[in-house]
């Protein structure tokens, strides 16, 4: 499977304690807009930007890619999208709004950053116990504004 | 309790108002506007707080579309809507 990540999910990957094995085990490229936005918060010397520097330093495959489809989202995200759309590739992205539109307005398979943990256990290479306590690690890294379905998430993994 | 001094430019309407409550209130313009920026940031994570916990509800079935129609607008609803799917599907596919 090959995947296109946007900034935010690359920062879950990079908060993950498995980031090697998920950037081993996928086919991970981004985007030059998202390549830019690493740059832009790796400036800073706090967790997220130390984050966006190892990230950028594990040299994760850069493609620019031309935007068709606009559907009023960042540059940088709708190029996430148009390379998933144009390459046949699956979006990764944490941001739930954004994911709702480019699935109303593309016919592509859109994924958040913990699909790829997901596999890991799947794959039966992490525990479960090990695929909840990394999510809730990255929550704690990521603030992500929607909790409520992080929550949701973790209690129906709990059930797998 | 450390404190950091930095300089804040704001519209001399907004400033005699400022003043005229530190008066009222024998206070300082300082504590004023700090009182406003605390009272602002703990209001606005009372009101996150609720929006989880409307979530979190709806989520579980335990609370109606119409409740959480009053603390998020519909657009949030939509994508609270579309994530719910999106995460059983993600965890369906793990399972499978």
């Amino acid at each position: 499977m090959k995947f296109v990540a946007d900034t935010g999910a690359l920062l879950s990957i990079a908060c993950s304690q498995y980031c090697d094995l998920l950037l081993k085990e996928n086919h991970i490229t981004i985007t030059s807009g998202v390549n830019k936005e690493l740059k832009e918060f790796g400036k800073y010397a706090d967790f997220l930007g130390k984050k966006a520097r190892s990230i950028l330093q594990k040299n994760v495959r850069v493609t620019h890619v031309k935007v068709i489809t606009h559907f009023g989202l960042e540059d940088a995200e709708e190029e996430v999208f148009a390379l998933a759309e144009q390459k046949g590739m699956i979006a990764l992205t944490d941001d739930i709004h954004a994911s709702r539109l480019a699935s109303e307005n593309m016919k592509i398979v859109v994924r958040p950053s913990f699909y790829l943990l997901g596999r890991l256990y799947k794959q039966k290479k992490i525990r479960k116990q090990e695929l909840i306590h990394d999510i809730q690690s990255i929550l704690i890294h990521r603030h992500w504004l929607r909790g409520a379905l992080w929550d949701y998430a973790i209690a129906l993994i709990q059930k797998l | 309790m450390e404190t950091t001094q930095f300089s804040l430019r704001m519209d001399p309407e907004l400033i005699r108002k400022v003043d005229e409550e530190a008066e009222k209130e024998y206070k300082t313009r300082t504590d004023v506007i700090k009182e406003a920026v605390q009272k602002l940031l703990k209001e606005k994570s009372e009101k996150e707080s609720l929006r989880k916990l409307a979530a979190e509800l709806w989520l579980k079935d335990e609370l109606s579309e119409t409740k959480l129609r009053k603390v998020l607008s519909r657009e949030e609803i939509k994508d609270l809507k579309f994530g719910k799917h999106w995460v059983e599907d993600v965890v369906d596919e793990v399972r499978g």
